[in-house]
């Protein structure tokens, strides 16, 4: 049972609070408890010491949870008793499914923290329909049920935009004015639970976003100077933005390039009739859905070959060059693509192998004098970590970080593709052989999967004329592919 | 001419009122943030003001105020002074303002009760309004109130709501019975439970779904009362909201084992030799002898898990969990792996970003890989460690993966745990590799070797933290170093040429020689004699270990030398070891350290004045091996209750998947009387208004395609798509379906050849067919439609879109 539940932001100050009782602890007093009972509840991710925790027992029968989302780099904290023998799976999804209602309730990509500042009346609303006894509210969840209840208060753009589309279309069909698209009748209730049945949009619309994420991992060898792939999965998500009038019905037809995609998890409006999600049928919700995510597994299909890359970026390093072996060089391959014409926020991250020098040294020593002052080795011992210095370097820029032996080499915002980037670096006053421990990949790409799936085709089909107002529109807007890297490396 | 300057005309007109709207706009809500400020200049007086106000507008100006104080955590204002301004909004035409105003009063009511008791009356004229929603909320904000005398009001309104024609209202009952168990408990408790069977009883999913939440919290006990509903349930399982499924899941599982037989397993293999054996599924899971086996359920149970099937693509974490407990508590390791829920339980792990999900997931596969690693072993690679893994998350990987290992896979895994250990910095980690690799060792003597010699390799050439090292010297001493001698040896030859070895480390390894000393003593006294002359130089730890070793050798030697039944008393000075010892006891009095004198002391005393038992127990006391290589070896599988809390497993979840009992019990009469005959549920949707969209009966379309298949084997696959798909669509069609549908005929006799195949295809389903032939003659003529020419019946709703902007469309229909 739910007590009370704030968001802060990363920093863990209060932004909002929603207390279900009058005995709910404010922010400030569950703070202080926190600290005192678990203290690395509130740390960050890039806290190496104590790593961070999610759950926590602050008195009997209180418990804490928390949910960090990415998108909004917002904390969402839970104060709940009477856990029952259940994992604590609910709970933390249930944040996370308020994370995403308040995206889909304001048509966002993100929530800034002024946002939800200006809407504090609408979002406790929001909370109070989604939360009813301490509970998850079994049945009011879905979004449409609670732009219902709480309409949104459409913005300044949306207005002009909605004007001047009136005006285009009093232009168009003079006789029926201005207002005469006002509804005649309400009919409350709905057939689909996801869906309200009375919805007029002065442009019906209907957009595609497939959105993958890459994790892989690379392990490079040097003699062949080929990488070959230790795990790989691709993530995938498709997106529909709806803005239909009437009850459609949409057929989506999706080429998979092959792929399989292993029991896709979907939203309950769609049917897969056969069985695979390369063809659906949906009612489509109103606004923003996750309408599919699927996982590929790069490592069970055999299609895939273990070397070949995934994606548009394959990198390859070589080190212990130069005379004194204390260079590297690292070479970017982007490929050429026609429907990409540029790779974005490419950021390559470059750790070195501590340990090898090290070792070496004490090789030597031991051999040396076997009775030196473990002090003086120690201080040899940190002198060996140099900053990495840059050679050469075609593109971008490197930014040594403040931990020895870790660089970042950061490209423009925009790399046209099938550019050849190289970067040659040394480390300063190393007297051993540079070895690269693993170099970290990210970037974003748009119009190209590396999957290759893509979308064959869309069907909308509606009792109603969904184009009596525009005939020459197009309801379907297009489709947007983005690519995205997760956990994506290659390590020596 | 005249229409031009008509539509000129009405330009202009829209032209003013594009105007008007952005002057609108411009004044008021140019942006939310100017709102925001002025919000928060409304000072406290103004405040009150505003809320007397007879202006909507102010009035909701100082609501807004209000709800933003509550939710800033502000304390400058304290907001419960403006009770009874709040309290009596709620008569305001604005529902959005009478909503706040049901926020305040649920936050605010238990503080001053006669004042929030003014506000009951206006709340319940609501009760009888026109709209839904207002009377769903008026009920919500009504069992809000927790003010005991308000209780009996609650109830009689309750009592009258759940006859509501709203299914939203009906739901919101269970709500309000929920509220008022909790805080009333035993003494309603006679006056809720019709309260709850009515709902149980409805026929609308969404009322459903409320009524098993509140079930599943207040009365879990009475499962007797699922009897009529269970096989509705499990039709309607993949329509009920995704939020009630796990709980129903959760029911109907405990449901199953109070009230249905045990399945029986056959013995496939046998079958063809007249009788096959046959056995009750065993209390463990995975504990059936039979290679191939064949599983006969009762029928309901049959119903269950099939209904459980479309759950697979759900996308709530919840809902995919209690269905894998659901077969893991009911059906065989075969039934669990065609269900396809172990992917379904890789997939979510894999695609969650929410680290609480996946831990939880992970500890579920954690415990299902232990007793049944087969689920899991093709998804090996998935438990290889991210680098963006959380070091939790990453332990409970490897344990996993522990369980994984096989001889196929080993190869990979060992590379994977040596990058692990050798490059990460959490120590935690390191230790859980460490230990996982150690279970790799324990697959054959040539693993166990190679994982032995780079564990020494690796310990001489780095720094280690104590608590890693600590985990190395247990690891090889885990895997059994009788038989690997030489690197043993090896291991002496370290000692001795390396005097550069951390002194932690040269400790951790001495240590090892005193616990060898119990299966190899032969080696022992040699090193220790070694080890003597540059007892000095050593380091502290080194040194305490050192006299540990002595003490250890001497200890064994005593014992050795008595077993052979000599009637002298052992003689500590003309013995080797003896002698060894008194050189290290001697060193040891002149140490700078206190510890080690005092220890010094301590043995010597023990062995001066002859209590050798007692040195036999402090020196030889057997050690716990590394809790997680123990419990996951082959050896140690015996007991039931594994001590899952020590291998970092939540409480919770290991209580979730503990097995249920099976009743043996069950009256054999029951299965004749049919307790789970269907009763007769309570629709309500015939109050409403019905409608007919030609758009839902399409939702048939395709599986007119995939019946039509040449191949009977096909066919039979494609049927099962048909069935898990003729529930949902079962969802659209709506009462006056039928009717409107049963003068088709005439369009049927068109084109009967498909039709026969596709009552042949339904004919052959067993359970299912009634369901999926209702819809058939609908599917089959969308299908007609979609294949010949696209709609011939609906030219302008035909709006197949296609995109040219991008590269991957094409035209649909030609």
């Amino acid at each position: 049972m739910f007590i009370a539940l704030y968001i802060t932001d990363s920093k863990n100050s209060l932004i909002f609070q929603y207390l279900l009782g009058s005995n709910s602890p404010l922010f400030s007093h569950l703070l202080a408890r926190i600290r005192t009972v678990c203290p690395s509840l509130l740390s960050r991710d890039d806290d190496n010491d104590s790593p961070p925790l999610f759950h926590c027992c602050v008195a009997k029968d209180l418990e804490i949870y928390k949910y960090h989302s990415q998108v909004n780099n917002l904390n969402y904290y839970c104060l709940a008793s009477g856990a029952d023998s259940r994992p604590q799976t609910e709970t933390f999804t249930f944040l996370q499914l308020l994370d995403q209602t308040l995206l889909k309730y304001f048509d966002k990509d993100q929530l800034t923290v002024n946002k939800i500042i200006n809407n504090y009346d609408r979002i406790t609303m929001i909370f109070y329909m989604c939360i009813n006894s301490g509970e998850p509210c079994v049945g009011s969840l879905n979004s449409n049920r609670i732009k219902r209840v709480i309409p949104i208060k459409s913005d300044l753009s949306k207005m002009i935009n909605h004007t001047a589309h009136t005006l285009q279309r009093a232009v168009r069909q003079p006789r029926q004015g201005i207002l005469a698209s006002t509804s005649e009748n309400l009919e409350t209730e709905e057939m689909v639970p996801w869906r309200s049945s009375n919805l007029k949009y002065p442009s019906d619309e209907i957009y595609v976003d497939i959105i993958e994420t890459i994790h892989v991992i690379y392990q490079a060898h040097h003699r062949h100077k080929s990488v070959q792939m230790v795990t790989g999965t691709i993530n995938g998500q498709v997106n529909v933005k709806s803005y239909l009038s009437g009850n459609p019905t949409v057929e989506m037809d999706i080429d998979l390039a092959g792929n399989e995609l292993y029991a896709p998890s979907l939203h309950e409006c769609v049917e897969m009739p056969q069985g695979s999600p390369s063809s659906l049928y949906f009612i489509p919700p109103d606004g923003i859905c996750n309408l599919l995510n699927y996982t590929i597994d790069l490592d069970m299909n055999p299609k895939v070959k273990a070397t070949r890359p995934v994606g548009l970026v394959s990198v390859v390093y070589k080190d212990g060059l130069g005379l004194n072996h204390d260079e590297f060089e690292i070479h970017v391959n982007i490929s050429n693509s026609p429907s990409v014409p540029h790779i974005q926020d490419l950021k390559l991250q470059i750790e070195l192998q501590p340990r090898i020098q090290e070792l070496e040294e004490q090789e030597q020593e031991a051999q040396r004098d076997a009775e030196m002052d473990p002090e003086v080795k120690e201080e040899r011992n940190q002198l060996e970590d140099g900053k990495i210095k840059v050679l050469r370097n075609t593109h971008g820029r490197f930014d040594n970080s403040v931990h020895p032996g870790k660089g970042t080499w950061i490209f423009d915002s925009n790399t046209p593709v099938g550019s050849l980037p190289m970067l040659r670096g040394c480390v300063e006053d190393a007297k051993h052989p540079v070895r690269i421990k693993c170099v970290g990949v990210s970037y974003t790409n748009e119009g190209l999967l590396p999957s290759g799936i893509g979308l064959r085709r869309i069907n909308v089909r509606s009792p109603t004329n969904l184009r009596e107002n525009n005939r020459d529109k197009r309801l379907f807007k297009g489709v947007k592919y983005v690519c995205r890297t997760g956990d994506f490396e290659i390590r020596s | 001419m005249v229409d031009s300057i008509y539509r000129i005309a009405s330009a202009l007109e829209s032209a003013k009122v594009i105007t008007m709207d952005a002057a609108a706009i411009a004044t008021s809500k140019l942006g939310e943030t100017s709102y925001t400020t002025y919000s928060k200049t409304i000072t406290p007086e103004q405040l009150s003001n505003l809320l007397n106000s007879r202006n909507p507008r102010e009035i909701k100006d100082g609501m807004k105020r209000i709800i933003s104080l509550m939710a800033s955590g502000e304390t400058t204002v304290d907001v419960e002074l403006y009770f009874a301004d709040v309290v009596k909004n709620i008569i305001s035409e604005d529902s959005n303002v009478r909503l706040m105003v049901c926020i305040y009063l649920s936050r605010y009511a238990e503080r001053d009760p006669n004042l929030a008791l003014l506000s009951v009356n206006s709340i319940q004229k609501t009760l009888s309004d026109v709209d839904s929603e207002t009377r769903r909320f008026s009920l919500k904000a009504l069992s809000d109130m927790k003010i005991p005398s308000l209780f009996p009001v609650v109830l009689y309104t309750l009592k009258k709501a759940v006859t509501d024609p709203s299914a939203v209202v009906r739901g919101e009952v269970a709500f309000s019975i929920l509220k008022l168990y909790r805080e009333e408990g035993e003494e309603l408790e006679e006056e809720l439970k019709p309260l709850l069977r009515a709902l149980l009883c409805d026929a609308d999913p969404l009322v459903v779904s409320s009524a098993i939440v509140l079930f599943k919290k207040c009365f879990p006990q009475n499962l007797d009362w699922l009897h009529g509903h269970f096989r509705y349930y499990c039709e309607i399982m993949s329509e009920l909201d995704s939020w009630a499924q796990d709980s129903m899941i959760d029911l109907l599982v405990s449901y199953c084992k109070r009230f249905l037989p045990r399945p029986t397993v056959i013995d496939a293999t046998t079958s063809t030799e007249g009788v096959p054996s046959a056995v009750l599924l065993p209390d463990r899971f995975n504990e059936i002898q039979f290679p191939v086996y064949d599983v006969i359920n009762h029928p309901d149970m049959t119903l269950f898990l099939q209904s459980l099937e479309p759950l697979v693509h759900s996308m709530n974490p919840s809902v995919i969990l209690s269905s894998s407990n659901a077969f893991y508590q009911l059906a065989t390791p075969m039934q669990f792996k065609k269900s396809g829920f172990p992917q379904a339980l890789v997939r979510t792990c894999v695609f969650s970003d929410n680290v609480g999900v996946i831990s939880s997931l992970l500890q579920t596969i954690l415990i299902l890989s232990s007793l049944d690693s087969s689920l899991f072993i093709p998804y090996t690679r998935k438990f290889f460690v991210l680098p963006s893994d959380d070091t939790r998350v990453a332990c409970l990987k490897l344990k996993i993966l522990s369980n994984l290992i096989n001889e196929f896979n080993v190869k990979v895994i060992v590379e994977q745990l040596k990058y692990y250990i050798s490059t990460s910095q959490r120590s935690e980690l390191v230790i859980t590799a460490a230990n996982t690799l150690a279970v790799c060792g324990q697959l054959s003597i040539r693993w166990e070797s190679h994982i032995m010699k780079w564990f020494i390799s690796h310990m001489e050439t780095s720094r280690l933290p104590n608590a890693v090292l600590d985990s190395y010297v247990n690891v090889i001493r885990l895997l059994n170093p009788k038989r690997h001698l030489k690197t043993i040896i090896q291991l002496s030859e370290v000692l001795e040429s390396r005097k550069l070895l951390a002194d932690n480390v040269r400790a951790g390894i001495v240590w090892l020689f005193g616990e060898i000393a119990a299966v190899e003593y032969r080696i022992c006294p040699d090193i220790l004699r070694k080890l003597i002359p540059n007892f000095s130089f050593e380091g502290p730890e080194t040194r305490n270990q050192i006299l540990l070793l002595a003490a250890k050798l001497l200890s064994y030697d005593i014992d050795s030398f008595r077993e052979h039944g000599d009637v002298n008393e052992y003689d500590l000075d003309n013995s080797r070891i003896g002698q060894l010892y008194k050189a290290v006891a001697y060193l040891s009095e002149f140490d700078g350290s206190y510890d080690i004198r005092d220890r010094a002391r301590c043995y010597s005393s023990l062995f001066l004045t002859g209590k050798f038992e007692i040195a036999t127990l402090l020196l030889q006391a057997p050690k716990p091996s590394p809790v997680a290589a123990s419990m996951w070896s082959p050896s140690s599988d015996g007991e039931p209750n594994v001590n899952w809390e020590s291998v970092g497993l939540d409480k919770n979840v290991q209580e979730f998947h503990r097995m249920l009992p099976w009743n043996e019990n069950i009256s054999e009469i029951s299965d004749e009387d049919d307790i789970r005959r269907p009763v007769t549920l309570k629709d309500y949707s015939r109050y409403k208004k019905s409608f007919s969209s030609e758009s839902f009966t399409g939702k048939n379309i395709s599986r007119g395609i995939t019946s039509v298949s040449p191949n009977n084997s096909q066919l039979r696959s494609t049927n099962e798509h048909m069935t898990t798909s003729a529930v949902p669509a079962k969802k659209y069609r709506l009462q006056s379906l039928e009717e409107f549908f049963s003068d088709i005929p005439a369009k049927q006799t068109n084109k009967p050849r498909r039709k026969i195949v596709i009552q042949s295809s339904s004919g052959e389903d067993d359970e299912d067919s009634s369901s999926s032939v209702e819809s058939e003659e609908v599917g089959y003529e969308r299908s007609e439609d979609a294949h010949e020419n696209g709609g011939e019946d609906e030219e302008g709703d035909e709006d197949s879109d296609d995109s040219n902007d991008d590269n991957n469309s094409s035209k649909s229909f030609g």
